[in-house]
């Protein structure tokens, strides 16, 4: 795919989030991009679930690169990270929703320039960030987010995601592109049957966790949570139950606990409200799948592309074409070099 | 606790009666947890008329009274940034911004208020300090530390602007880092521009915190009387006149009100006349001598603390203390037994009579929880005790005789008018339900009686309602 398609590709949304694999995965070239190409087109609002860490990446001493915006740009960040942006800034709004770094406040850039973008960790906050922005007048949201907060890319959250990998991620191609693939799995499970996702809504409007039997019969558990409930889940499992649903987080543990029991939970299939809720490597994934038990979403991330930054700043890189090939056999989704979307 | 301790604030329905006060603004809300009880009868008199003027205009001008609303949930408190202010701290530019936005709701409320309230009521005038916030004249409810500030910040920008219009068209990479470089430093001479304004804007602001806080002040209250005035017209409440003796005719209580109507069943009103000294309330069990006594607390507390009154008419002094003494859990939980707890509570009570001047007491079943004989005797005497003050109490007892026949005496009139042979077959028919069906024919209402009268003796009817052993029964008449 040719990088100026992705632009007419996100002009077709009013949200998207951009997550990155990893860190120096080249998400901010990306986003920097995006910016820059979108800003002739669109109102952009630029907000972030969460902050990313250290200026300078104190693994390896590179200064990370910053998001540059243009005049006009609309941004919802921390109070106290207002004072490293260098754009002059018209204050729009106080959102009154606060992180460890002050109020969320969201400003107008009157000048283009550097910004350091702090916001809301949790998904309803961003939903109310993200609303006040179009209202304020941006035309189109952009989500800054990271796999450890992959809550960005939630379907209630933003409308289509681009996820950002790179050579940072290991030093063996093979492990990139199998890690990417995975989560790129994960992210897009696939849909459960209309019927089945009638029952499991209802199931989660009652409560977080229930059964669906072969007769389509619910059974809801009184658990506000699936995180450290594993005992209490596999023990209301019964012969005839066949659908697992789960509203909320899924650590690796309650899975591992799922292999444990694997000759009760044969065949059996989980459902989860998407992609995002679901924290496990392709080890455990592909033990699950052998029991066997499927994963299920009730709402599908819309994934757009796949960004690659064959350059690790850890002083390897691999063979740009051969990366970006690599991938899209591996994911079946477009991918976009970083290095050539300067400019 | 001269008005009542928390726990008997909340048995009351005092708690329920503030959770429906609804304030809007941070400020009104400030304001609705300082409410307190009202000394000077010239204050609670303002207050009173005040909160008629303003349920007058929520009848008049509901109109206006949405604009102000709409207006207030606007507000945002910013009480810390006049503090700062104060304290000639340099406001930042998210303080500027909050000071502006809000500035300009208070003018917005200024042209709305002044034509309506009255001059108490009027907010003063923030023009001028908008002329500093607002140099270029938008009106707009945003803030940036604006070029109209100074010409040199002006130069500043315009010098940035021109670089980055470079760096956006630039696309060697080497002279791109020469044109970031040159950036850099105009990033840092603006910013300490802004700074150096920001001082001076700080330091011509300085003089607005007075009328700022004065506004402050007015606006807590405009809040707080809308919601009250709602509050008063939601369940019909009324002005109480300050008079010498306490008199409400049509007294009801909201919280109990709320709980009947969701069962479908009515509050019966009550009438009732406290001259200073005892009163003695009796009535069968079940008949609702409790709810008398926290209706009319209720209703005594409210006054004093300038609301209006849940009743049709109503005639009550200003109280320097408000008393309520029942089986208090709280404090037999502490390892009391409940008569300790009661002499407890009667040494503040005792106390209150002597230090103050008047004031009001209800007594609900005192020293029930020691033997009859004495227990009549404690309440004998303390009724005696208290006719010697001005202050007045009404006391709901199951002895008799306890008072003599200048002590007034109310009864709740409960199954007195109800033919028990009757609703006994009605019971049968539907055992579940007794409590329920007795509640249903109670007559809650009360009635003045000649003190020589007995107090009902209901006891036996109505546990014979819920279902009494037979052979009990027979052996318990025979004691009559």
């Amino acid at each position: 795919m040719k990088a100026n398609e992705l632009i007419s590709r996100i002009c077709n949304f009013k949200s998207i989030s951009i997550i990155g694999m990893e860190k120096n995965s080249g998400k901010t070239t990306t986003l920097n991009y995006i910016l820059k190409k979108l800003n002739s087109r669109k109102i952009i609002g630029l907000t972030s679930i969460g902050r990313d860490g250290e200026d300078n990446d104190l693994v390896t001493n590179t200064h990370k690169p910053r998001i540059y915006v243009e005049k006009g740009t609309l941004i919802a960040t921390a109070k106290n990270l207002l004072n490293k942006c260098d754009i002059t800034r018209e204050i729009l709004y106080t959102t009154g929703l606060f992180t460890p770094l002050g109020e969320v406040i969201i400003v107008r850039a009157k000048s283009d320039g550097y910004v350091d973008i702090g916001g809301p960790s949790y998904g309803s906050a961003i939903i109310e960030v993200r609303d006040k922005m179009l209202e304020l007048g941006a035309d189109i949201i952009l989500i800054d987010g990271a796999l450890s907060r992959k809550g960005s890319a939630n379907t209630l959250v933003s409308e289509a995601t681009i996820l950002a990998t790179g050579a940072s991620f290991s030093p063996n191609m093979k492990n990139v592109v199998t890690e990417t693939s995975h989560n790129i799995d994960m992210l897009q499970l696939p849909h459960c049957e209309p019927n089945i996702k009638k029952l499991a809504d209802q199931i989660l409007e009652i409560g977080k966790i229930g059964f669906i039997d072969n007769e389509f019969n619910i059974e809801v558990l009184d658990l506000s949570t699936s995180l450290n409930s594993h005992r209490e889940i596999i023990d209301a499992v019964r012969k005839n139950f066949k659908y697992l649903v789960i509203g909320g987080a899924i650590s690796s543990s309650m899975i591992e606990a799922f292999i444990k029991n694997r000759v009760l939970l044969k065949n059996f299939i989980l459902i989860i409200e998407d992609g995002t809720r679901i924290f496990i490597d392709s080890n455990v994934y592909s033990k699950l799948s052998m029991i066997p038990v499927k994963i299920q979403v009730l709402n599908k991330i819309n994934l757009l592309c796949l960004t690659s930054n064959p350059i690790s700043p850890y002083g390897y890189s691999f063979d740009s074409l051969d990366f970006q090939n690599s991938l899209k056999k591996a994911t079946n989704l477009d991918v976009i070099d970083v290095e050539k979307l300067e400019n | 606790m001269r008005y009542l301790d928390e726990n008997n604030r909340n048995k009351i329905g005092l708690e329920f009666i503030l959770n429906h006060l609804d304030t809007i603004s941070p400020y009104g809300n400030i304001k609705k947890r300082q409410i307190s009880p009202i000394h000077k009868l010239e204050n609670l008199e303002e207050e009173f008329t005040n909160l008629e003027f303003f349920i007058n205009l929520l009848k008049n001008n509901k109109k206006e009274i949405e604009k102000v609303e709409v207006l207030l949930m606007r507000l945002k408190d910013i009480t810390n940034i006049i503090k700062n202010l104060d304290t000639c701290r340099i406001l930042d530019e998210v303080e500027l911004f909050e000071l502006k936005v809000n500035s300009i709701i208070f003018m917005e409320l200024k042209n709305i208020g002044n034509s309506l309230f009255s001059k108490e009521f009027h907010l003063f005038d923030l023009k001028k300090l908008l002329e500093i916030l607002d140099p270029e004249e938008k009106n707009i409810p945003t803030f940036h530390i604006y070029s109209k500030y100074s010409e040199k910040l002006k130069n500043i920008r315009d010098k940035k602007s021109k670089i980055e219009a470079q760096m956006f068209s630039e696309t060697n990479s080497e002279l791109q880092e020469i044109l970031r470089d040159k950036r850099r430093v105009i990033v840092i001479a603006e910013s300490c521009e802004e700074d150096l304004i920001k001082k001076e804007i700080t330091k011509s602001l300085v003089g607005f915190t007075k009328i700022l806080t004065s506004n402050i002040e007015i606006i807590k209250y405009i809040d707080l009387l809308i919601a009250k005035a709602k509050l008063s017209i939601k369940y019909g409440a009324v002005r109480p006149k300050i008079s010498e003796n306490i008199e409400f005719i049509g007294m009801f209580n909201p919280e109990i009100l709320e709980i009947l109507n969701k069962k479908k069943q009515r509050f019966q009103k009550l009438d009732i006349l406290l001259k200073n000294g005892n009163t003695i309330l009796t009535g069968a069990n079940m008949g609702g001598k409790t709810v008398v006594l926290k209706t009319l607390t209720l209703n005594l507390m409210l006054a004093q603390m300038g609301f209006f009154v849940f009743a049709d008419y109503a005639e009550l002094p200003l109280l320097d203390f408000i008393q309520f003494l029942s089986d208090d859990f709280q404090d037999i939980t502490k390892g009391l037994s409940s008569f300790g707890a009661e002499m407890i509570k009667l040494k503040e009570i005792t106390g209150s009579l002597k230090t103050y001047k008047k004031g009001f007491i209800a007594l609900d079943e005192f020293a029930r929880g020691t033997n009859p004989s004495e227990g009549k005797n404690f309440v004998k005497g303390l009724s005696e005790y208290i006719n010697k003050f001005e202050s007045f109490s009404i006391m709901a007892t199951h002895y008799d005789g306890v008072a003599g026949i200048e002590t007034p005496h109310y009864q709740v009139i409960g199954l007195k008018n109800i033919n028990f042979e009757n609703l006994k077959r009605k019971i049968d028919l539907n055992n579940k339900d007794s409590v329920s069906l007795i509640q249903n024919h109670m007559d809650y209402s009360i009635e003045k009686i000649d003190s020589n009268l007995e107090v009902p003796k209901d006891a036996l009817n109505i546990a014979t309602l819920i279902g009494l052993d037979k052979e009990l029964k027979e052996i318990i008449k025979k004691l009559y």
